[in-house]
């Protein structure tokens, strides 16, 4: 946990050295999020509910996947760039080093346009709803949890590389994918796309159960979300795991000439 | 007597060039703003003086900011002076720029204006339309220059694929498609190996000589000095300190060479030559510069492989600002 | 007339330049059946909700689909332009450009509809047979694919100076990614790339006319779902005049950008 902060704060420093960039990418991506907020304010004014939810309901959700994106994606960027790490054998660096590698990886970047989602999110909150301290708490909790979500399905994706070689364009396009799919509210799908979404894409346990939690909590939603989110993540060190001793026994050397 | 027939292919006066930059400093939000700032000048011209006659072959040299690629630039039309008169075939440049464009060429060793994921040969055929060439007359143009710089065999593999010699070389040919009166080099040799820099040498050379283009290039190497131009202008500071022969300048402050020995023995003492000196004796190596003035370089190293058992040798100008240094002792002298 | 020849000609290098890349191109463009599929779920449940198959602020839910496989086609059929003028700048690549008798805008402008008409062809193909698939053929008449085709390049254009006009920018100041999000984002939302401007409420959409946005993207997308000879002339006229009003901008914008690069260096 020290080392995790430390890295942290390294990252994070030596990305506010340019600070003129870095406040230009953060507000930068803040209005590319207010965009598509204000496209729900708009679809709201004219149509007030969607399958059950409302304008602020919405603006909950805006509010938690961003903070999740925020997380996983500014906080532990590398995440992004697993598949194309293995594809040019880049992991040697990372395992000379003495600590845990996936750890060390998903801490290699700090991306500063992401942290904008990040610090998105709690100002939307705070602006646009009405909120109470158990609220908030759920609020963070939630994202917190769909931020694992959404890491432990990146760090998957990209472990593909390990067993198809080359996979950046599948990794990829699962990826963004399950993004798009986390910013509409999945109560507009029906049938299998549902079972999909609580499983291979599992856009659900970010963008709909947090929410539900805020809106009005019930245990069962937590402990469902909790345990989804302990499960992805021990699947994903699994298949990253089984990834790297493949990896480690040469078999990818053709890989990285 | 039309411009077009000018005698001098390029002739400056008094050439000299500021630049303003804006420097942020103060708080926070002040560096955020783009519109803030204090503006700071830097003369990178300090008044240049230039004729170049039509054919000659000059090589423009001088350390990194010394001024080399502002005067290409305003020479070509893209940026003003802030002082001073410039004309090249008859034209002003800046004024000019377009009409001027179709009669000069040139190459930025640092950017290419190939298309990298096409074969060169579709390169040559957007600039025949550009520089709106004959049909016929680009056909043959294509085929001579082709033969000249032998790139026949990689004219149609895409240009990607293409080392850096095989890509300045479709470079140089490429901004000799439209018969250009002046052509602009700047730093065409960055970045190649020796025997990539002498090839493209010799086609720069046989450009000059062959097709009668005035060659105007700049380098920051003191090799390209000797074998490039016949004549050499070295710029330092926005000045031009030197202005002549080649052979003049290898008279008057190339006369120095350094030999980089490295022996099977270790040496104990080197016995004296004469315009020899030793820089550094250590161990195996041996390091020495001559003077060529007073002793030949061929002799000195005849002499050496006469005494000891060479195990690698080298021979090697002294870097420019050394140049440089002696043409300005030889001023105070 | 000989600068219409270098224009096509820089637009038939571009096209050569990317075609060994179709695949590519075609792989990414995959994701806008994933962005379909969703909005074909979203539109449907809001259509049911309303009760029903009529038709909402103008669109039936199919054309409402079709509609959204324009905007999409229009906008994913872009090159970021902003930042290929932008890296120019910065480069300083501005100048070799200069030194070819062929306008630098107009180069760009040359790169970006032989790309752009590339991608939009390939959009229109995958994006037509995931709707044609999820909801059905719209109306359409062949008689109107020429004007239509004809509409494209007018809204590509008027995109393309829009971006080049954030892009020289970089002219004055270090980065410009920030306008190039406001400016971009609100294109995109007031221009009706999400849904119809017809669905704003009422002040907004009184606005919106006023602003060019709509004729970048809602106008011509809207003119591709219910294609009318009476609107298509409406339209052209009116983007003609947005074209020049933005080349002008973007000729001034170049000029004294060109003089700045000349007194701060490059």
């Amino acid at each position: 946990m020290r080392y995790i902060l430390a890295a942290l704060r390294t990252n994070l420093l030596s990305a506010f050295e340019y600070r003129t960039s870095f406040l230009r990418q953060v507000f930068g991506m803040m209005i590319n999020d207010s965009l598509w907020v204000s496209f729900w304010v708009l679809y709201f004014e004219r149509f007030p509910v969607l399958n059950g939810w409302t304008r602020d309901d919405l603006l909950v959700l805006w509010a938690i996947i961003t903070f999740s994106f925020g997380i996983a994606f500014g906080l532990f960027a590398q995440a992004l760039r697993l598949s194309e790490l293995i594809t040019q054998g880049q992991l040697d660096y990372y395992l000379a080093l003495p600590k845990n590698v996936l750890l060390q990886i998903l801490l290699g970047q700090v991306r500063p346009s992401n942290l904008g989602d990040l610090f998105f999110g709690p100002i939307l909150l705070a602006i646009f709803v009405p909120m109470t301290w158990a609220k908030w708490g759920l609020f963070l909790l939630g994202g917190t949890l769909g931020a694992v979500v959404y890491l432990a399905f990146f760090v998957m994706a990209g472990s593909l590389a390990f067993f198809l070689g080359s996979s950046e364009g599948i990794a990829s396009g699962i990826g963004n994918a399950l993004i798009h799919f986390s910013t509409y509210p999945t109560r507009i799908f029906d049938g299998w796309t549902r079972v999909l979404l609580f499983t291979l894409i599992p856009a659900g346990f970010i963008a709909e159960i947090p929410v539900e939690l805020v809106r009005s909590f019930e245990f069962r939603d937590l402990a469902l979300l909790i345990v989804a989110a302990i499960g992805f993540s021990m699947l994903a060190v699994v298949v990253f795991n089984r990834g790297l001793a493949r990896y480690e026994s040469g078999n990818l050397m053709s890989l990285r000439s | 007597m039309t411009a077009a027939q000018a005698p001098l292919a390029i002739s400056v006066r008094g050439l000299t060039k500021e630049f303003s930059r804006v420097k942020k400093t103060g708080s926070f939000l002040k560096r955020m703003s783009p519109f803030s700032g204090v503006v700071e000048n830097f003369v990178a011209l300090k008044g240049i003086d230039l004729d170049v006659a039509r054919g000659e072959s000059l090589a423009f040299i001088g350390p990194n900011g010394a001024g080399k690629s502002t005067t290409i630039k305003i020479l070509t039309g893209i940026l003003h002076p802030t002082m001073g008169e410039a004309s090249v075939l008859g034209l002003t440049p800046w004024k000019d720029r377009e009409r001027l464009a179709y009669r000069i060429g040139s190459v930025f060793g640092q950017k290419s204006q190939l298309w990298l994921h096409l074969p060169a040969s579709d390169t040559f055929e957007l600039l025949s339309r550009v520089y709106e060439l004959d049909r016929a007359r680009y056909h043959a143009r294509r085929k001579q220059l082709i033969e000249l710089f032998e790139i026949g065999d990689y004219a149609d593999v895409p240009v990607r694929k293409l080392s850096l010699g095989q890509r300045m070389r479709c470079e140089i040919a490429a901004s000799l498609l439209h018969e250009p009166e002046v052509l602009f080099l700047d730093e065409p040799t960055i970045g190649l190996d020796p025997v990539a820099k002498a090839s493209i040498r010799d086609l720069i050379r046989s450009a000059n000589r062959e097709a009668g283009v005035t060659v105007f290039l700049t380098s920051h190497d003191a090799g390209d000095i000797e074998q490039l131009c016949r004549r050499t202008v070295i710029v330092n500071q926005g000045q031009i300190v030197f202005d002549g022969s080649t052979n003049a300048l290898r008279r008057d402050a190339l006369t120095k060479k350094e030999i980089d020995l490295k022996l099977s023995t270790a040496i104990e003492s080197f016995e004296p030559m004469t315009g020899v000196e030793v820089v550094k004796a250590k161990g195996y190596g041996l390091k020495l510069s001559v003077d060529t003035k007073t002793t030949g370089i061929d002799r000195v190293v005849g002499e050496l492989l006469r005494r000891y058992e060479v195990e690698d040798i080298a021979i090697v100008s002294p870097p420019l600002e050394e140049i440089i240094a002696t043409i300005y002792r030889g001023g105070n002298r | 007339m000989t600068e219409a020849i270098k224009l096509y000609e820089v637009a038939r290098i571009t096209l050569r330049s990317r075609w060994r890349y179709l695949w590519d191109m075609l792989g990414s463009t995959l994701f806008l059946g994933v962005v379909l599929f969703v909005f074909v779920k979203l539109w449907t449940v809001t259509y049911g909700a309303a009760g029903g198959t009529g038709a909402i602020a103008g669109f039936t839910l199919t054309q409402m689909i079709w509609y959204l496989v324009a905007t999409e086609t229009i906008i994913m059929s872009m090159i970021p332009i902003h930042r290929s003028i932008e890296r120019e700048i910065k480069d300083g690549d501005v100048a070799i450009r200069l030194n070819k008798p062929l306008s630098f805008l107009g180069y760009h402008w040359s790169v970006f509809i032989g790309e752009g008409m590339l991608k939009g062809l390939i959009l229109v193909l995958v994006g037509g047979v995931v709707a044609f698939l999820m909801v059905g053929p719209t109306e359409f008449s062949f008689l109107s694919a020429l004007p239509l085709m004809l509409t494209f390049v007018l809204t590509a254009t008027a995109n393309f100076f829009f971006g080049a006009l954030i892009g020289l920018l970089a002219f004055w100041t270090e980065d410009i990614t920030g306008f190039y999000f406001i400016f971009d984002r609100l294109k995109w939302l007031l221009g009706g790339f999400l849904m119809p401007i017809t669905l704003f409420p009422e002040w907004l959409q009184r606005i919106v006319e006023w602003l060019p946005f709509p004729l970048m993207i809602y106008r011509p997308a809207e003119l591709a779902v219910s294609f009318e000879f009476s609107k298509w002339f409406e339209l052209t006229w009116k983007q003609l005049l947005l074209v020049a009003g933005l080349w002008l901008v973007a000729q001034v914008l170049y000029r004294s950008g060109v003089r700045r690069l000349d007194v701060n260096g490059g």
